[in-house]
């Protein structure tokens, strides 16, 4: 695992606040890649104790962190995958956010021509808001060279991913998420964390009523109408994206959903969301 | 029976026809023009206000009646808009890019700055910090001073800068984001919202979209 010390953009004089210090990691899930298997790249962000920094879809402010991973030509680089956010009440609307230590993971796919022994270099890149009273630009990089070869044990960033990032809830059992017309039905067996919740992804030309929630003591099922406006999409397909959540803590069950909510959109499951099944 | 009450109902309502034609036709009544919503709606009259600017000067939104007015919320201290960075509108040139092609569209658009920062600092400070950036960003625009954060939360603004186009009729016809290039990236491919919508109205269109989520700081009211 590489590690870097960084503090966010300084600023112009006159603020009282200090920009904070943010602490990157990054490291592979595997202790060796092979050709043409996925594996992931876990960064790993360390916030300073009131700070927060922004999920893919910040809400009321904020600006979504990316991470970027450049690879070698041939290899394939997927969409980062978020953990759950806590939800945050400022006074100017409810942001998405992540405090404390932040967990993201990136996929990259060797091409099935890498040569054993030839170790893949990879340069990891963030990018993050970072607010309390005051809010700061902060980026790091950190380069990486993951061996190829056999030893395809999982390491210490395969359990963090495996643990700590939501996966695609059609992975869930028993769970299924329906577009009828104009109406979306989330159902499945619930949750001992809490009561089921859509956490929705913002899309252009999109609107998600409140979802309303039932559930028996064995399923749940969630509904919300859904409408969509061709002419203010950008050209952005119609997806239906967010979170499944159960519970109210960051650390309850999350699921990400990605579905297509008109026959003609790409199918489930689209790279932007892309949690490995 | 019956037909005595519809006799007296029949003679009242005559009476009353006859009084009503012999009154004096009472001049009529100026119609009065929508009054605001206390909140910003596209689509409905732009919620009025009046602030001083951060040189004393007041400033009401009625005092442009008849004129484009786009409105942006500002903080000297957020990296999105008064601060040094490679994201903020003002230091990057883009808000001033923006005011030029504005201008060139329609000289008698009045694009206003509106502060509501309020925590970690004073009102003086607020004042203050907004004239250096003011300065160090040559902002040909009045800065609007909003300490108690009212007319903020009347425009439900959440981040700065966060944008609104009102038409020059007074109603709000766009709000949200200032572009789609939040990081700064796609520059001169990037789509500046507010411009769109200021050239949709004078080509007598709506604008669309007349909202898009706004990307930034979050709005530093008073808690």
């Amino acid at each position: 695992m590489l590690t870097a010390l960084l503090w966010a953009t300084p600023a112009a004089g006159g603020e009282s606040e200090r920009p904070p210090r943010v602490d990157m990691a990054a490291a592979a899930t595997v202790a060796q890649a092979a050709p043409g298997k996925a594996f992931e790249i876990v960064v790993t962000l360390t916030l300073p104790r009131g700070y927060h920094i922004y999920w893919q879809d910040p809400g009321a402010s904020g600006m979504p962190t990316r991470i970027r991973v450049a690879a070698p030509d041939g290899c394939r680089v997927g969409p980062t995958r978020f953990p759950r956010p806590v939800l945050i009440d400022e006074p100017s609307g409810r942001v998405r956010a992540h405090v404390g230590t932040v967990h993201f993971a990136v996929a990259v796919t060797p091409p099935d021509s890498w040569p054993i022994g030839t170790p893949i270099p990879l340069t990891v890149q963030a990018d993050w808001l970072i607010c309390r009273e005051q809010c700061w630009l902060g980026e790091a990089a950190i380069d990486l060279t993951i061996p190829v070869g056999p030893q395809r044990g999982p390491t210490t960033a395969a359990m963090t991913s495996a643990g700590k990032l939501p996966r695609g809830v059609t992975t869930r059992l028993g769970t299924t998420v329906e577009i009828d017309g104009n109406m979306v039905r989330i159902s499945g067996p619930v949750d001992p964390a809490g009561t089921p919740g859509f956490l929705a992804i913002y899309r252009p030309g999109l609107t998600l009523t409140p979802p309303i929630v039932s559930h028996d003591g064995e399923r749940f099922e969630l509904t919300a109408a859904v409408t969509y406006d061709a002419s203010g999409a950008d050209g952005v397909a119609a997806r239906l994206q967010g979170l499944l959540t159960f519970g109210a803590a960051a650390s309850d069950p999350a699921w990400v959903v990605d579905h297509p909510l008109l026959e003609d959109t790409t199918a489930v499951n689209s790279p932007e969301q892309g949690a490995p099944e | 029976m019956i037909n005595a009450k519809r006799m007296m109902f029949g003679l009242c309502g005559a009476m009353a026809m006859l009084l009503l034609a012999a009154a004096p036709a009472a001049p009529p009544k100026p119609k009065a023009p929508p009054k605001p919503p206390a909140k910003a709606v596209v689509g409905l009259p732009a919620p009025a206000f009046t602030l001083k600017d951060i040189d004393g000067t007041q400033h009401a939104l009625s005092d442009y009646a008849g004129r484009i007015v786009v409105l942006e919320w500002f903080n000297a201290g957020c990296p999105f808009s008064g601060r040094q960075s490679g994201h903020s509108i003002h230091s990057t040139g883009k808000a001033k890019d923006l005011r030029s092609r504005l201008r060139a569209i329609d000289p008698t658009i009045t694009y206003i700055l509106i502060d509501s920062t309020a925590r970690r600092q004073t009102k003086e400070q607020l004042v203050e910090a907004d004239k250096a950036a003011r300065s160090k960003w040559k902002i040909g625009a009045p800065i609007l001073v909003d300490y108690d954060g009212k007319v903020g939360r009347a425009y439900k603004a959440e981040t700065t800068p966060h944008m609104y186009v009102i038409d020059a009729s007074g109603v709000l016809r766009y709000q949200g984001a200032f572009d789609d290039d939040a990081k700064n990236e796609k520059r001169a491919v990037a789509t500046n919202y507010v411009l769109d919508a200021v050239k949709s109205l004078k080509a007598g269109e709506q604008p669309k979209p007349s909202s898009r989520p706004a990307w930034g700081c979050g709005v530093k009211f008073k808690r």
